[in-house]
Parts: C-alpha cells; structure tokens; sequence
C-alpha cells in the first residue's frame, strides 16, 4: 500500500517537502552553528536591516540577527508546537470520537454533548487569552494550549465513521463470536480509521503551526525563543513591509505555506488510492491504448 | 430433501415429520412479534411492524428453510435468533429455556451454541486480516484449543469446509478470495466455536451461480456430520428444496404455510405459496409449454405492504383472488395436515384435519 | 454477410474492450462476436468476470475510462431504411442521435437513475420533448400516460416523486422510458435482480407483450440462466471475456454442448424434477489479469484434455448451435490431440 502510496508525483513531492522540514527541525541549530556558523540571536551591527547577500544569504532583520538562522533555528519550535498540538488533539480526538461511535446510548450523548461545547467554544480567543497567562511558555505550551481546544474538530467525523463501521457485518460477526469490546474497537474497527486518523494528525499538525504563527503574530510568544511567526512578528513590529524588507517576512510565511502545501499533496495521494477515479495516471494511458487502438485501425484499413 | 450419505444421483422421497415425534427444538421461536419504532422528521414516530406471531422450531441433524421476499420477515426472525434485538413478545427459547440478548458471558455462551452465517460474504470478514486471525480469535474465546495445538485445529476446520490446500488458504486476506471462499472461511469460523445451531442468513445469494450447490452441499454434509441444527433464510425456493427437510413460508412479516418440503412443492395450500412456486424460474416447465403461457397470469399481482401501515387480519388479502370478508378483518387460524403441512388460510378449516 | 440482411439489427464482430491499468491491460471483452435480429431476444448469460457488464457499457459505448474498446465494430441497422453505422467509430455527437431514439438501456439500478426531485410524469415528458422538440405539451403528457399504461402504471403514480414509489414501480417506469422514444434495440443490464421473485416476472412478462406489440430486439444480460431459458429466443454464454456457446434457449437447455453451459445449467436445483445430488462447477472464475494459458476455462473443465491448455478455442457452428471449445473441433496446432483421440480425464479440481 505504502509503494502505491509513492507512487504518484503529489505523494512523492509532499513527503519529500514534509521530511525536508522535519530533518530542518530536527538538525536546525546545529546546522546554523557548525555549517553556516551564525547564531539566530546574535547581532551583526554592520549588517542591519541588509537584503540578502554573501554573508547573510537571507539578509538580516531591523537588529542586525541574520534571517536565515532565524529561518532554520525557527523551524524546531514552530513545528514542536505543531507537533505537540496534533499529537494532543488527534489523541483526545480519537478517544472521544472512536468511544462515543462504538458504544452509543448514554456514553455516547455525554461524549457528543462535551465534544460540542469544545466546538462551540471561542477556540483562538480562549487560547489567546490562557497563553497571555502561560507568557508564551514556549512551543510546547502553546502546543498543548492549541491541542486542548483544537480536538473537536475532528472528533465528529471519526465518531461518524465509527458508527458506520459499528454496524458492519464483519464488526457484527466478530460481536456473535463473543469478542470482547476492547477488541472489537482496537483490532476490528480502528485499524479502519488508520486512514482518517492520520490524515487529522497531518492537518493538526499544520493548524498547529498556523496557530502558533498567529499567536505569536498577536504579541503571544516567549521572547527568548525564535520561530517562524515571532519572525513575521517581528517583521511587523520593523515595519518591513513599508521598508520593503522583504527578506524578513517573505521566508518565514513562505516555509508555513509550503508545510501546507506538502501536507495537502499527501493528503491527495492518499485521496487518490482510495478512489480510483481520481488517478491522473490512467487517463495517459487510456488516451495511449486509443491512439494505439487509431493506427491499429488505420493499418488495417491500408 | 438431499441427504449426503447416500451418495450418488437419488431420488429422495420426504417421510412426513410430525410436529411431536422425535427430540425436543434445540432452539425456537415461540409466538414471536417484532414491531420497530422508527423515528421520522419533526418527532413523528412510525411502527414497523416486521414479524408478527411467528414460531419456528430447529432441531438437531434437520435443515428447516425459511422462504420468503423481502419484508417478509425472515431476516428479522433470524436476527432475533441471533439474539440481536429483544422481541416486542413472545420468547426465543435454548433448549427450552428463555434467553435475551445480553453481555459478557452470557452472551458467550449462548454464541458458542448459535452462530448467524451471513449474506454477503464481502462484508462478513474484515478486509484488514486474514483467515488465520478469524479462525484463531474463533477457537480462542471458546477455549477451543490451547497456544499448541491452536494451528493444528485452525488447519482441520479449514479441511471441513474443503478450502484445500489448507496451508495456503490459511493466511490469505480476504480480497485475495473468491465470494464462495470466503462464504466457506465464515462457515469454519461460525464451526470453531462448536455450535449447536447455525444460521443461515441467504448465504448464497451473492455468490455468483456455479459456487452456490458447493456451499448448499456443504451444509447438508456438516448436517449428517456434526448433527447440526441448520435455518436456511432465502427467497429461492428451488434452492431451498434442494437443501432443506421442511419450508416455511413467510409473507410480510406472517407465517403463512410450513410442512414437509415435498408436500409444500407439490401441494402448495396457500395462494401466496402458489404464486411464489409459479413466479420462479423453471425451464423444465417452460420449454414444454412455450414461453409466454407461462409469463401469461402474473402480469399484475401486485406488491407487498407497506409494514407500517399494513393490511388488517391476514396481509395477503389485496392480492388474493380468492379473498372473503374474514380474511380482510382476521388472520386465519391454523390448519393441520396429517402429512405435517400446516397453513393459516380461510379456506380450509382450521384446526387438525383428518 | 449478417449486416446486408434487413433482418438483422446488430452485427456485432470482433469486439474487445480493455481495461488500461499500469500494471498491464485486462480484456474483460475479447474477440466478442454475435448478432440480433430484429424483435429477438438475446439473452447473454455468465457469472462475475464474465465480461458481460463491460459488453453492455460497450454496446451502447458508454465505456468510460479506463475501459477501452481497442477493436471490433458493432454495426447496427437501425429502422427506416438508414445505412447501417458502425457504433465503434461514432463521435459523441452522432451517438447521442442514436440514443434513446433508436437505441434505449435499462440498467440493473435503473430504479436509482430516477431523478429524484422531478415527479415521474415530468421526467417522461422531459425525454420525449429532447428528443423530438416539435412535441407539443398535451402530445407529450398523452404520450407519457400511453407509456406508463403500457407498463401497467397510472396517472397517479405519474404525479408522484420516485422516492414515493417501490422498488418494482420504478423499474417498471425505468423500461417505459427506455421505451419512451421508440427504440429498435433495449439492452437490459441485469434489470430485475434487485426485485423479487414476483415482481420480476411481472416485469418479464410486460417485457415480453411489449415485445410481441412493439417489435424491439432485446439484448437481456444476467447470471440467471434458468430466467433466460423462460424468457429468450436465443442465449449467448460468456465466460472470461469470450463468448463460449451460442443457441437458441431450447438447444441450450436440452443439449448444451460447452463443459461451462452444462455446468451452468446442472447449478441451477429443479422445482419440479425430482431431487438429485447436483454440485456446480469446482474453482472459481479466472483472474483477468492472469487469466490460464488456452482455453480460460481448461482448470475447472471435467472433460479438458491435452490440447485444452495450449489454444484458445474459436467459436464454431457445431449443428444448430455455436462452441467454442476443442471438444467440437480441431485444434490450430498441428498433430494436437483431438475429441477423436485419448481424451484424458480431468485431475481432481481442488480448493474452492
């Protein structure tokens, strides 16, 4: 399933996009302090506010700190946070929604009745407003703050899919055969929801990033810490949109789109295998097997 | 009535069965009503009225059909055997005693004794695991068999139901089967627990035609081998001839005929069982007497009712050429046959004739 | 040759539909060739890979990819003394001339291809004024009343919304629309399996006085063989993409000469004929994808020998009927072992 995966163009672009951030996250510091030999924070006073050149490929910001640094040291704490907030969110989201699905009844209006005052709440004031108490606290705080209100999105749709999958016929013979309730949502129904769930982790985890971008754009960020939207934050408080510094907001909202963006092509590829009308691939091919099928036809009429 | 240990091309001529002879049911259904309570729009609430007064009874080594259309109520009546809803009134009896669908083990227990077959075989297996996993969750609840010898007797009860080679068959997924291979892994799963009674929800009606006579074969054989007590649901009638001792006949959601399979066959009481046998394929009987003779009569016999607002007294009455005024305002008592054919019809006397 | 005699309505010949996948085409048609003649009904039989719903989709060119029909025409004559049109090499524009009007098809969930927020009767008069827009309105409802009496349904029925009618109501008003414009042919794809017993001879015989009225050929594609031996004049068996057999409904029932018809014919339990032990046919339909070498049903056949597994059998006339099977005639291979030589009999056929 996994090569079918691979197999189309989108998949391969998105993971290839997705893993080049994550190895970013990953080994960002190091990269800025031994192979390029900046640091995010320090300051170059003969280099301020100076568009891209040799020494500073991405420019620097109105205080001198050289952006590409920032870029690559920014990238841990933008997607931790959006990791921690998917993480968070898909879990509860899977637990609430898989429970309220399978067992129905009482359980199920209780759960239903939570997972609806979670939606209806005021989610990005709510967050903004316990953040401004947390001061930022860091990307995995305001993970969690993202991930404790962002669940309920999700929670519906899996409980939908729950449900259908309850009543399936394999899900009522494995009932008759006496298997317990523990097993039946672990081994029988969840391994059906692997699809939906993973696709929720990958879009929570952009929403994470997102959301901490626009926290932290809002004035909500730890000010010892760098990340992409304390750089376009930053940016704005500089003014570099009037200065034309382009080279300060322009990279950071650039790596949050493409996140996005390879997020999204997987998401098609994945959308793609499971219908199979959708495949770009089959319709070269049908238009080779009639251009085949012409000069088959032309020879035959010679 | 085919009976596998005889073997070879035979005629089988039906003893008539009576109703009191022989060994107690191991499972029925006593005076069973199921009536549903379907929410529609703006809390208007409707009942359907999907089984009313049934009684059915399953014994060991017997093979009772359960032949109806759709809305007849024969799938209702198996999934109350199955112990999934609780009947409006009226019992479903093990062995005598009254069970409900309940949890935990008393709902083990009673699924080690019942299992339901169903009808698409497409759906009855989870596509994410293979034979090996149903087989072995099966034997493993029931404590069928210990961690040694668990391969041992998944290995046998695929060789019952002649999926051969069995190593091969063993670990394959679902998509990689045919529709009556998979029919076959969910008849070895239903017998890893041991059951007493099997239900048969259609299980070949969405095989394609030349797989079907294999599984009918096949049940007839685990019949004869492990005594087993087999309902067969379908709306085919040839094939439940072929497969079944006694039919029962069914129509929106009431019994209206039963008995010995070749009384029913030849001897059709009921007008509805009557136009059920003239509306089934039967080549034999067309190529004698040309095609549009045949296709003649039943060119408007009408639909079934609607159940939620079905006719009063017997519900066959709208279509029924033969009806009278007490067959539109009361369901027709019971009449007996000596033969063991029984049938709820206002025009024969009720009770036992001679 | 078929397509010169006014008698006949389509003259199908060589038709192979595939479909185009990465890893390799499938033929789900290949090499099909029969006829129709005017007012007959062709019935055309075969379980699932048969090839029978991709022959449907095909005739009536509504393949969609990745189904390709790669050769073959499918010449039709239709009615009024036009030339006949080889189906394979219209434009979509020519064949939605031909559609409904000379060419109509029932579908086996036609009964869902009913608009559901049109009211039936608007639905007809709908297709008829399409199709001839000099229909004044009271033509079109008289003649939507005409065609729904010809089914045995009523004006009452026609002011309702499909979702108010049954199941049989709406297959019954499916066939009258195909009926609606006139149609020389009605290709029928399985159109009564979702209804009961009951209805679906009801519907049959409706066909069938609508036949003997109206004059249409059918071509009637189902599994149910016992159904076509009841209902058509002529029966086509397809197993794995080829047409294996073909003969008239009496020749296919009293002698059937393929291995596959007779085993197809003994899975069918008697209602009437006393019971014996029957038992199918061993194995199950072949991978398209890698379908056996020669003769694609050789691995199920009790009577396969030496030759089975090495040619592909053509379709011959053997007396009143056609088969494609080496049993009836020589093989291509020179020196192969004929019927007339040692026939071998088939290894025990194992696993289901």
């Amino acid at each position: 399933m996994v090569k079918r995966l691979l197999a189309g163009w989108k998949v391969r672009l998105g993971v290839t996009l997705f893993a080049f951030f994550c190895l970013l996250a990953v080994f960002g510091p190091w990269i800025t302090q031994h192979l390029l030999h900046q640091s995010p924070t320090a300051l170059d006073l003969n280099a301020v506010s100076s568009p891209p050149s040799a020494k500073h490929p991405l420019g620097t910001t109105a205080s001198g700190q050289d952006v590409m640094a920032q870029l690559i040291s920014g990238a841990r704490e933008s997607m931790l946070a959006g990791l921690v907030a998917s993480v968070l969110g898909t879990s509860i989201a899977v637990i609430v929604g898989v429970t309220a699905g399978l067992a129905g009844g009482v359980v199920d209006s209780a759960l239903t009745g939570l997972t609806n005052v979670f939606l209806t709440m005021p989610g990005f004031a709510l967050i903004f407003v316990i953040s401004g108490y947390t001061h930022g606290g860091g990307p995995v705080v305001i993970g969690i703050i993202i991930g404790l209100f962002g669940w309920a999105g999700g929670t519906r749709a899996l409980r939908a899919q729950a449900m259908s999958l309850r009543s399936r016929e394999f899900v009522l013979a494995m009932r008759m055969l006496g298997e317990s309730r523990w097993r039946l949502a672990m081994v029988e129904v969840l391994p059906h929801l692997i699809g939906w769930i993973s696709a929720m982790f990958l879009g929570g985890f952009v929403g994470g990033v997102l959301a901490e971008s626009g926290l932290a754009f809002l004035g909500v960020s730890d000010p010892s810490t760098v990340s992409w939207g304390i750089m376009i934050s930053d940016s704005q408080q500089g003014n570099a949109l009037i200065s034309g510094m382009w080279w300060w907001f322009a990279p950071p909202g650039l790596c949050i789109a493409l996140l996005g963006a390879s997020v999204a092509l997987i998401n098609f590829g994945v959308d793609e295998i499971s219908n199979p009308r959708l495949r770009g691939a089959s319709r070269a091919l049908v238009k080779r097997a009639q251009e085949a099928r012409r000069s088959k036809e032309a020879a035959h009429a010679r | 009535m085919l009976s596998d240990t005889d073997g070879g091309v035979q005629a089988q001529t039906d003893a008539p069965e009576p109703a009191s002879a022989g060994e107690p049911p191991v499972l029925e259904a006593v005076d069973v009503t199921m009536h549903f309570t379907v929410r529609g729009g703006l809390g208007r609430t409707t009942t359907v009225k999907a089984l009313e007064h049934a009684s059915l009874r399953l014994r060991r080594g017997r093979i009772v059909a359960l032949v109806g259309e759709s809305g007849s109520g024969k799938t209702t009546l198996a999934r109350l055997f199955a112990l999934m809803y609780t009947p409006t009134s009226g019992e479903i009896r093990l062995r005598g005693e009254r069970v409900l669908p309940s949890r935990g083990r008393a709902a083990r227990e009673y699924y080690s004794e019942v299992q339901l077959v169903f009808q698409d075989p497409f759906a009855s297996l989870n596509s994410m695991h293979s034979v090996r996993h149903n087989l072995r969750r099966a034997l493993r609840i029931h404590g069928r068999a210990g961690r040694d010898d668990i391969e041992e007797r998944m290995l046998e009860l695929l060789e019952r139901v002649s999926l051969t080679p069995t190593k091969d068959f063993i670990g394959k997924l679902p998509h990689e089967l045919s529709g009556g291979q998979r029919q076959r892994v969910a008849i070895a799963r239903a017998l890893a627990v041991g059951p007493k009674v099997i239900l048969g929800d259609e299980p070949i009606s969405m095989l394609d035609v030349s797989m079907r006579l294999d599984i009918l074969n096949l049940l007839a054989r685990l019949r004869d081998e492990e005594d087993l007590a087999l309902l067969y649901i379908t709306h085919d009638i040839a094939s439940a001839r072929y497969l079944a001792e006694e039919i029962h006949v069914m129509y929106a959601g009431q019994m209206v005929e039963g008995g010995p399979t070749e009384e029913i066959i030849r001897n059709p009481q009921h007008p509805y069982t009557r136009l059920l046998l003239g509306a089934s394929p039967d080549p034999a009987r067309t190529v004698k007497a040309g095609a549009a003779s045949v296709f003649a009569d039943v060119e408007d016999s009408g639909e079934p009712p609607n159940l939620a607002a079905p006719p009063q007294g017997c519900r066959f009455h709208p279509r029924c050429p033969l009806a009278t005024d007490e067959c539109r305002t009361s369901f027709p008592a019971r009449t007996e046959h000596a033969t063991g054919q029984w049938v709820h019809c206002w025009l024969y006397p009720p009770g036992a004739s001679t | 040759m078929p397509a010169d005699d006014p008698g006949t309505l389509l003259d199908v010949r060589g038709l192979t539909v595939e479909y185009v996948a990465q890893q390799g085409s499938v033929r789900a048609c290949d090499d099909v060739s029969f006829t129709v003649r005017r007012g007959e009904i062709l019935g055309v039989a075969g379980e699932s890979g048969s090839g029978k719903s991709t022959l449907i989709t095909a005739l009536t060119r509504l393949e969609r990819p990745p189904a390709v029909t790669t050769a073959g025409e499918i010449l039709f004559r239709p009615g009024g003394g036009r030339a006949p049109v080889d189906l394979v090499g219209l434009t979509e524009r020519e064949l939605r001339g031909l559609r409904w009007r000379d060419m109509a098809i029932v579908l086996q969930s036609a009964m869902n291809a009913l608009n559901p927020v049109m009211r039936l009767g608007a639905q007809f008069r709908d297709v008829l004024r399409e199709h001839d827009r000099t229909l004044s309105r009271q033509d079109a409802h008289k003649r939507t009343e005409d065609l729904l009496a010809l089914v045995g349904l009523t004006p009452l029925q026609a002011n309702r919304y499909p979702h108010e009618l049954s199941g049989g109501t709406r297959q019954r008003a499916t066939i009258a629309l195909a009926l609606a414009c006139g149609a020389d042919l009605v290709v029928m794809d399985e159109p009564t399996t979702a209804v009961d017993v009951v209805m679906q001879r009801q519907i049959l015989a409706n066909v069938l006085r609508l036949r003997d009225r109206l004059g249409f050929a059918v071509v009637f594609v189902t599994h149910d063989l016992s159904l076509l031996v009841e209902l058509a004049d002529r029966i086509a068996i397809m197993y794995a993409g080829r047409i294996v057999e073909v003969g008239s409904a009496f020749d296919i029932y009293h002698h059937p000469r393929h291995p596959y018809t007779e085993g197809l014919r003994a899975s069918f339990p008697p209602l009437r004929e006393p019971v014996r032990r029957l038992s199918g046919i061993p194995g199950s339909p072949p991978d398209l994808r890698q379908p056996p070498p020669g003769c694609a049903f050789h691995p199920r056949c009790p009577r396969r020998f030496e030759a089975c597994d090495g040619t592909v059998p053509e379709l011959r006339p053997v007396g009143e009927q056609s088969v494609a099977c080496l049993l009836y005639g020589a093989g291509e291979r020179a020196g192969s072992r004929g019927p007339e030589g040692v026939r071998e009999e088939a290894d025990d056929v194992v696993g289901h």
